[in-house]
């Protein structure tokens, strides 16, 4: 007889499988890793708006009028993305949502092989630099490798790259910082 | 002259030769994100690799790096307690493990500050330059490294002393209601060990600012701030500062036990210092933590405490300690303080520390407004260890006084009927109510411990019986500045022989008769 924490881990996998599943089916790698940075969007939102949050977990409202703001406000993702979370807020599972990400991210390796790598810089990656980091990465993770860019300049200079929850930092910033420890440390 | 020697040359090279120690490497650590922060507690994303007690760096979106510690490690996220500005960081913020545990500064250069639990200064006094940092969580050494108490740590209160001695690296609790006088046996004890080549280090848990405030300025007044360290975690402090602030005093004692003068690892040639740490109280630290455990919704257990109270006590009060010779011989006595409600010393936080501790002096509210002060429960307060400590001579003196006492106290209960005495009881009541008399001690004036070795063979040899009981303590004050300013002699023999011997005793009988031709009783 599987216990609570059983049931809810494979709740959440098959959240994140039916996402994945459909996703690819409906676009591709593209449509997937669409769906994955929508989802992290909606999890940072949710976690800062309570409003939204209780809207979308409130067991006193109805499973029909969560699913209703879900569709709402939802409207502009990928509909296979606003599909999932409306069943989830009409189920008072929207609290899940973290972890079906986490999920989402693991199948997404596993099926598919690919992991995404967030690129930090403070002016735009050109080609060839592009190609040596995911070269790298690549080498690295045992994977393929998508990068997700991003512009920083309060970094300074350097590059932070981020996958799977671990964080490499060649950021001029934090050479500065460590340097400013350095020298407080001594003196 | 100055001016000219700082050239951009000079300035380059001392630039240089600072930052040697600075790495280049690219550093690789883990991320995790916010998902819920309040009441100092903050649910954390990600993380996998997280230790228990694992120092955390929280970044607020302002770049305000502010420290957690990890203490729920959870099947998809990490639940940490907050040490600083707990209102700086918000959902989403990131988190980054450092892979060190949570550490104080220590050294020498703490001894006459007040610092926070994380060993910042907190008396404008300007920066510590540590000497070295200690982990807030360490595992007490185990038993081979340890050696049995054997020197006493005298706290200068008679009735302490006599028969509750405690030894070096002894843990003695000391336990009453409100209002009993807690603080001030252990305010006197740190007091009594000016001179002693002994740290003390008090820790001020949950406590008004004010009120800590005032203990600074008391030892700094009688000179005592000069070997102590107060650390501070008031009750405007976050919960998780007040659960870690007895931690972080033992680590900056620990210090001092493991390391020797020379600033090197403690050992035969090399010993370790004497500690005495005083946590003021723990009641106040179970309370904290009880919050931090219910708001990292850990389930609750008697009287609402998590399941680990006892151990959060025991792993604490364990780190008292008496090292072998071969490890440097240092200790760290601790004086942990309990606060009980109406006397009740079988609620819950009260039975553990109980029974982790070696002996309790317990303090009664009705002797304290009878005006029994030092209100010590000589009755039930025990020191199991400490006798193998005691001073022989005070050993000698005070060996049937506890016995003594206890026979007097049934003798007064039963008398109190009204039925008339024969000698012997009537002589038992006169010498038990001088004695009690005898342990009565001002706030702030610790006895060194043979003029209460010479008060108490007054006391015990009958010499007080005569007087007035109200007497008793100006006969004490005035036989031994007598003593010491005509007869220094029989205390030098005193320190020198460290027991009563025949001639000690015979010079002793001798001076007392003298004093008390010259007492004039009050009329």
């Amino acid at each position: 007889m599987p216990n609570n924490r059983h049931v809810q881990k494979e709740k959440v996998a098959t959240y994140a499988a039916v996402l994945l599943d459909s996703a690819y089916q409906a676009g591709g790698q593209d449509a997937v890793l669409q769906v994955r940075d929508q989802a992290e969007r909606i999890m940072r939102i949710e976690r800062s708006n309570m409003d939204l949050a209780n809207a979308l977990e409130d067991s006193s409202y109805t499973p029909e009028q969560r699913g209703q703001v879900a569709r709402g406000v939802f409207a502009d993702l990928n509909p296979v993305l606003t599909e999932v979370l409306a069943v989830m807020a009409e189920r008072g599972d929207f609290a899940l949502l973290s972890r079906v990400w986490a999920s989402y991210q693991e199948q997404l390796e596993r099926k598919l092989d690919v992991t995404v790598v967030d690129v930090t810089t403070v002016v735009p990656l050109d080609d060839h630099l592009r190609e040596v980091i995911a070269k790298k990465a690549e080498a690295d993770l045992g994977t393929k490798v998508v990068l997700r860019e991003q512009i920083d300049p309060s970094i300074i200079g350097g590059v932070l790259l981020t996958a799977n929850g671990q964080r490499i930092d060649a950021s001029v910033v934090s050479q500065l910082e460590r340097a400013r420890n350095v020298l407080k440390e001594q003196n | 002259m100055l001016v000219t020697e700082i050239t951009a040359q000079s300035i380059d090279e001392a630039l240089r030769k600072q930052l040697d120690a600075l790495s280049t490497s690219v550093e690789s650590r883990e991320v995790g994100t916010v998902i819920q922060v309040g009441d100092g507690i903050a649910r954390v994303d990600g993380l996998k690799d997280a230790m228990a007690g694992e120092l955390l760096e929280f970044v607020s979106s302002t770049g305000q790096v502010v420290y957690g510690m990890a203490q729920n490690l959870e099947e998809d996220e990490v639940g940490a307690v907050l040490l600083g500005d707990v209102t700086a960081i918000k959902e989403n913020d990131q988190v980054r493990t450092t892979g060190r545990l949570v550490e104080v500064p220590s050294g020498r250069a703490m001894l006459g500050r007040v610092v926070n639990p994380l060993g910042m200064p907190i008396d404008g006094k300007g920066p510590i330059q540590a000497e070295g940092t200690r982990p807030v969580e360490f595992k007490a050494p185990g038993v081979v490294y340890r050696k049995p108490v054997d020197e006493p740590m005298q706290t200068g209160i008679l009735a302490v002393d006599s028969m509750i001695p405690i030894g070096r690296g002894q843990r003695e609790l000391i336990i009453g209601d409100r209002q009993t006088g807690k603080t001030a046996i252990a305010i006197d004890a740190i007091i009594n060990q000016k001179g002693k080549d002994m740290i003390c280090i008090y820790v001020a848990v949950g406590q008004k600012a004010s009120t800590v405030a005032g203990v600074v300025e008391t030892l700094e007044s009688y000179g005592a701030m000069d070997y102590t360290i107060v650390v501070n975690a008031s009750a405007s402090d976050s919960a998780p500062l007040q659960y870690i602030a007895p931690m972080a005093g033992a680590a900056i004692g620990e210090y001092f036990v493991y390391t020797g003068e020379n600033g090197e690892t403690a050992g035969p040639d090399n010993p370790g210092r004497a500690v005495l740490i005083v946590y003021d109280d723990l009641t106040k630290q179970a309370v904290a933590y009880r919050q931090m455990s219910l708001t990292l919704r850990r389930p609750p257990g008697r009287e609402a405490y998590p399941g680990d109270i006892f151990y959060l006590h025991s792993r604490l009060l364990e780190r008292a300690v008496k090292m072998s010779d071969e490890m440097g011989g240092g200790s760290m006595t601790a004086l942990p303080i309990i606060e009980t409600q109406a006397g009740d010393v079988s609620a819950y936080i009260p039975t553990n520390v109980i029974s982790i501790t070696d002996g309790q002096i317990y303090l009664q509210t009705d002797l304290f407004f009878q005006g029994q002060r030092p209100a010590v429960d000589v009755g039930i307060s025990v020191s199991r260890v400490g006798g193998s400590a005691q001073v022989k001579a005070m050993k000698q003196v005070a060996g049937t006084l506890r016995l003594d006492l206890a026979a007097y106290r049934e003798l007064k209960a039963f008398t109190q009927f009204g039925s008339d005495l024969d000698k012997a009881t009537q002589d038992q009541l006169t010498r038990g109510s001088h004695m009690t008399e005898l342990l009565k001690q001002k706030r702030y004036m610790p006895m060194p411990v043979m003029d209460q070795v010479v008060a108490i063979y007054a006391g015990g040899k009958g010499y007080l019986d005569s007087l007035p009981v109200e007497d008793v303590v100006r006969f004490r004050t005035e036989l031994i500045d007598y003593l010491h300013a005509s007869k220094q002699g029989i205390f030098d023999a005193l320190y020198a022989e460290k027991k009563l011997t025949d001639a000690i005793e015979a010079d002793l009988n001798a001076a007392i008769e003298a004093f008390k031709l010259s007492f004039a009783v009050s009329a």
